[in-house]
């Protein structure tokens, strides 16, 4: 790569650092690497992270590694059915000495929220963190106050389909950047755990490895990655082509579209390059758009149990189906 | 699924590939039929077309059911190629073929002859030409040819845009015949059942893709007549009738030209002695349908600066020396007129030698379309005594102009000794056979040969011709050349043209001879010893006697007295003709105006330029490979890389066409048997990896980042070689000569 423009960091630096991340959770994350990259992705492109999976493969774990290795705040809440929006956010409260009122500051203030089985909380709290992850501020009482940043959530949640859940409404799934799911380890991955749990949580061990500014530093150099006119066209045609195929009954928002783009940057500098590739783009369209996206009731639950033809499926059938722009460049 | 709802399925795709199977092959008639409406411009009337197409659908229809039925699409079309050899033995050869449609060896002879016959035919007709058996076998046997190609090329080959090439090569038919493309309509129906092909075939081939096919189409047909030293039409407007040709044997097709009905200017000349003969060819040998020259190689070392002297031409003859000046007008072929005896010709152009018995001139293929030249030539003038007195000892070799075919009629011989076996010397033998016909017995008559059914030049019309006592040129001088030779006179027929109109300019007051197609004309030319070759006229009411042969005519010792001038009140010819002839009033042209001794058969044309035909989709896709590569090196990366995945499809490596190029790297890359992985093959140490990755590199960096990223030529060279040389020579091959990307957008 050439000298990078100005404000962004030295290629290798940024690389350095990168890889310092991934490293470290992937100690407390055994084989699951592609997952650990796609959350820095996400990280990196101050997208919020919605970790969806079933019980106990280690949604946690991740949401608490990541925000583990980077020197912030970092905060956790448990959601459940009789979590108070104000318990996100905070509250005032009446100072005897003052004779004033207070506010204290939720969990919410923080550069890291990890929200914990958040589709297990009324939809009501739901909504009071979703609009602070939309807007980074809040106000309590008629007053306003910033966020930190970076601020990013951290969400993990168990399938819809599991028992004594609040499924999110597609409204707010939208704010999520990008839904990744574990998977299972792999035996070898499993036993590994096996062995290095016995003694204490591996989490205890790790340190972190960026400071918030050197954070920060890796979200400016991401923001001046390079999109060309042609990726650009190429995420919006896939867009498009999502509201116009008749398998799907909810296409992708412009939202989801400036995600993907976004998504797509911060893939390319963890790849090394300055610049956006449409592979970037492919690589990204499941992850960035599934979880948003509704399929036509003809083609719905029941079709897809039975032929396996879920969203992702007929995503990657479009990006398929979508002009790649240099071919088009070519002729 | 159950099983129910499987075979339901199946049955469902079995239905879909019948209907897409028929549905093409349908199309290919389709196409195939119209097309054929090319060779309604060089063949009259259209019953032709129905033999033809129905071979096309017997075919194509066998293969469509064995295409259904077998899932090999090679069986299908050699069982449609059977099938069309069957109909063939059928219809052409019954009685050869065990149960009339299996074919034995005899079949085959029967073929043979058919397929001369149908080629002869073509070289003896003016066209357009008439359909007769031997012409419909062959397009019967091009309808099966071009069948099993679409056939093949649509269901076996599965690229259906080549079946532009069958439907090309029926369209050229008339380029290669006539030297122009007057139906454009018929090609664009053509064009539009070839897009019809493509939209029936479907999925990979766009209609887009028969753009470069049209378009090499329409060029070749405009570039082919330019190629060919042909025939050339005079007028277009009066199409097959605007021509003068010299390019088929003459004596076939002459009459045609007699019987014009309006004048064209053949050539105009000039000449200080005034008004010639100009002759075109000499035809030797006497055969049982016609006269024609004997078949001699010409020799390129006679060229025309400077002639053999005129055979027989001792030097006590008297002559004079002249030189003529000619301009061709509507003359076409590989042949010059020139007056008797040329010595040189100059400004002639390239090509052109003499033939040496003959002194005519010609060229395999220089053409005299346009040609101006200059021709010196001495008139010999030998006087009576001379004739009388040359010697009856003939040189060696002269054997063959005097022999006959044996069907003459006996009448033909019994007539000549009855007029001039009595006479004393050769030469007054030949004076009274001229005699003989000009004595006002014979008239001059250009229909009674047609109405009687005698026309033409053979041994065998010849009987007919002398009872019935009418004919033309061609009649009066085959009989008597045929007498002259029954009478062991050497003798042979020249086609040419009678002298031509004298024209004077009225502003410059210069003086020249305006020769049309009324002037073609056909005169026996005899051989005395010591004297040559010697003139004669026969034909009543046309030309001028020899003034050495004049003179015996009616008073053979006054020699110089012209008798041509009351040949021109007397007459009968010009009211035999239509009125529509201006001012020439000799009709008695030759019937058949044109030796064609270099002719090329067009079918022979047609089997020549198959391979260039074939050639086109290398062609195409050698000078879009130039054309990319030109453009990479200004500095188009994005072509390079659409190069080598081209190159790679034509090698049947599978590269996905909208893939991004760095998921066709990986499916080059295991092409290449690189062990690599995305762009890290750039630290592989082999060459053609990174050059591959460097190729990539640029492309990515050209097309997605700000900084456009320039590649150097030897690099995707290098990766087109490497890709070359990982395949198997069946793939090269293949590659070169079929490549599938050659008409893909």
């Amino acid at each position: 790569m050439d000298v990078p423009s100005s404000g962004s960091l030295p290629d290798d630096v940024f690389h350095d650092r990168c890889d310092a991340i991934i490293r470290s959770v992937s100690t407390v994350i055994d084989g699951k690497t592609e997952a650990v990259r796609l959350a820095l992705t996400v990280l990196l492109a101050e997208g919020h992270l919605l970790i969806e999976d079933v019980p106990g493969v280690g949604k946690t774990m991740l949401a608490r590694a990541l925000a583990r290795t980077v020197d912030c705040t970092v905060s956790r809440v448990q959601f459940t059915p009789d979590l108070l929006p104000a318990d996100i956010t905070g509250v005032s409260v009446y100072n005897q000495n003052t004779r004033e009122f207070e506010f204290k500051k939720g969990p919410v203030f923080a550069n890291i929220l990890i929200g914990d089985e958040i589709n297990r909380a009324s939809p009501k709290t739901q909504s009071a963190l979703l609009e602070c992850m939309a807007e980074s501020s809040v106000t309590v009482d008629g007053t306003t106050y910033e966020l930190e940043t970076p601020f990013i959530v951290v969400a993990t949640q168990n399938p819809i389909e599991m028992e004594g859940t609040y499924p999110l409404p597609e409204a707010q799934r939208d704010r999520f950047m990008a839904r990744i799911s574990m998977g299972y380890p792999d035996a070898a991955a499993e036993l590994e755990m096996l062995r290095s749990r016995e003694l204490s949580s591996p989490l205890d061990a790790l340190t972190p490895v960026v400071s918030v500014d050197q954070l920060r530093e890796l979200i400016a150099t991401v923001r001046r990655v390079f999109v060309s006119t042609a990726v650009e066209e190429y995420a919006v045609a896939i867009a498009q082509a999502t509201r116009r195929d008749p398998e799907v009954r909810l296409g992708a928002s412009p939202r989801a579209t400036l995600h993907l783009v976004r998504a797509a940057k911060a893939r390319a500098a963890i790849d090394g390059r300055d610049f956006v590739l449409p592979d970037d783009i492919d690589a990204l369209a499941v992850t960035v758009l599934a979880h948003r996206m509704i399929p036509a009731r003809h083609s719905a639950q029941a079709s897809t149990v039975l032929t396996g033809h879920s969203i992702a499926d007929v995503i990657e059938r479009i990006v398929a189906e979508t002009p790649v722009p240099v071919t088009a460049a070519a002729s | 699924m159950t099983t129910t709802e499987a075979s339901r399925a199946r049955s469902l795709r079995a239905h879909e590939r019948r209907v897409r199977i028929w549905s093409l092959s349908g199309t290919l008639a389709l196409a195939l039929g119209v097309a054929a409406s090319s060779l309604g411009e060089v063949l009259t009337e259209g019953a032709w077309w129905f033999p033809y197409i129905g071979v096309v659908i017997v075919v194509l229809a066998v293969a469509a059911v064995a295409h259904t039925l077998i899932a090999r699409a090679w069986i299908g079309s050699l069982v449609g190629a059977a099938v069309g050899l069957a109909t063939l033995t059928l219809f052409f050869a019954p009685t050869t073929a065990i149960v009339g449609i299996i074919p034995t060896l005899d079949t085959f002879d029967r073929f043979g002859a058919l397929i001369a016959q149908g080629q002869s035919s073509m070289e003896s007709q003016r066209f357009p030409a008439d359909a007769d058996t031997g012409i419909v076998f062959l397009i019967c046997l091009g309808a099966v040819g071009l069948s099993v190609a679409m056939d093949a090329i649509a269901f076996v080959l599965r690229r259906p845009a080549l079946t532009a090439l069958p439907l090309l090569i029926m369209l050229a038919v008339p380029a290669f015949v006539r030297s122009e493309l007057h139906d454009a309509f018929g090609f664009a129906v053509t064009a539009l059942a070839y897009v019809g092909i493509l939209l029936v075939a479907g999925e990979r081939t766009t209609v887009r893709a028969a753009w470069p096919v049209v378009a090499s189409a329409l060029v070749l047909a405009l570039i082919v007549p330019v190629l060919l030293p042909s025939v050339d039409p005079g007028e277009s407007s009066t199409s097959a009738t605007g021509l003068i040709s010299t390019g088929v044997n003459p004596i076939l097709n002459l009459s045609n030209d007699l019987r014009r009905d309006s004048a064209l200017l053949a050539l105009t000349y000039f000449s200080d002695e005034g008004d010639e003969y100009l002759r075109v060819a000499a035809l030797d040998e006497f055969s049982d349908e016609t006269w024609s020259p004997s078949e001699r190689e010409l020799d390129d070392a006679n060229t025309v600066d400077e002639f053999a002297p005129a055979q027989g031409l001792s030097d006590e003859v008297p002559r004079t020396e002249n030189v003529m000046q000619i301009q061709i007008q509507r003359l076409r072929g590989k042949l010059l007129p020139v007056p008797y005896a040329a010595t040189s010709i100059t400004d002639a152009g390239r090509g052109w030698v003499w033939e040496p018995e003959g002194l005519t001139v010609a060229s395999s293929f220089a053409n005299s379309k346009d040609a101006n030249y200059e021709v010196s030539y001495i008139t010999p003038a030998p006087t009576i005594e001379q004739l009388e007195a040359a010697p009856t000892e003939l040189p060696a070799g002269f054997e063959k102009y005097l022999a006959l075919p044996e069907s003459l009629p006996a009448v033909v011989a019994e007539t000549a000794q009855q007029v001039a076996g009595a006479e004393a010397t050769r030469f007054d033998q030949a004076l009274a056979l001229q005699k003989f016909f000009r004595n006002g017995d014979f008239t001059y008559s250009e229909e009674a040969p047609v109405a009687e059914d005698y026309d033409g030049s053979g041994a065998e019309v010849l009987g007919e011709f002398l009872s019935a006592q009418s004919g033309y040129c061609v009649h009066f001088a085959s009989a008597m050349a045929a007498m002259a030779r029954s009478l062991d006179i050497p003798a042979r027929v020249v086609v040419g043209f009678t002298p031509g109109q004298r024209q004077v300019n009225s502003e410059t007051d210069e003086v020249r001879y305006a020769v049309t197609t009324d002037n073609l004309h056909s005169w026996p030319e005899l051989y005395f010893p010591t004297v040559g070759w010697v003139r004669f006229e026969p034909t009543t009411s046309v030309g001028s006697t020899p003034r050495f042969a004049q003179s015996v005519n009616d008073d053979p010792s006054t020699p110089d007295v012209d008798e041509s001038k009351p040949e021109p009140t007397a007459t009968p010819t010009a009211s035999a003709t239509p009125g529509a002839r201006p001012d020439a009033p000799r009709d008695d042209i030759p019937d058949n105006s044109t030796p064609g001794e270099t002719q090329i058969s067009p079918w022979w044309l047609l089997l020549l330029a198959i391979p260039f035909l074939l050639a086109i989709p290398a062609l195409v896709r050698a000078v879009r490979r130039g054309l990319r590569l030109r453009a990479v090196g200004r500095g188009n990366v994005a072509l390079a890389w659409r190069e080598i995945c081209d190159s790679a499809a034509d090698l049947g490596v599978a590269v996905s066409r909208n893939a991004t190029p760095r998921q066709q790297y990986e499916q080059l890359a295991a092409q290449l048997g690189l062990v690599t992985s995305g762009a890290d093959a750039a630290s592989s140490s082999s060459s053609a990896s990174s050059a591959l990755a460097a190729v990539l590199a640029a492309v990515e960096a050209s097309a997605f980042s700000p900084r456009p990223h320039p590649v150097r030529r030897e690099a995707v060279t290098s990766v087109l070689a490497s890709l070359r040389s990982s395949a198997g020579w069946k793939a090269r091959v293949a590659a070169t000569l079929a490549p599938r990307t050659a008409f893909d957008r």
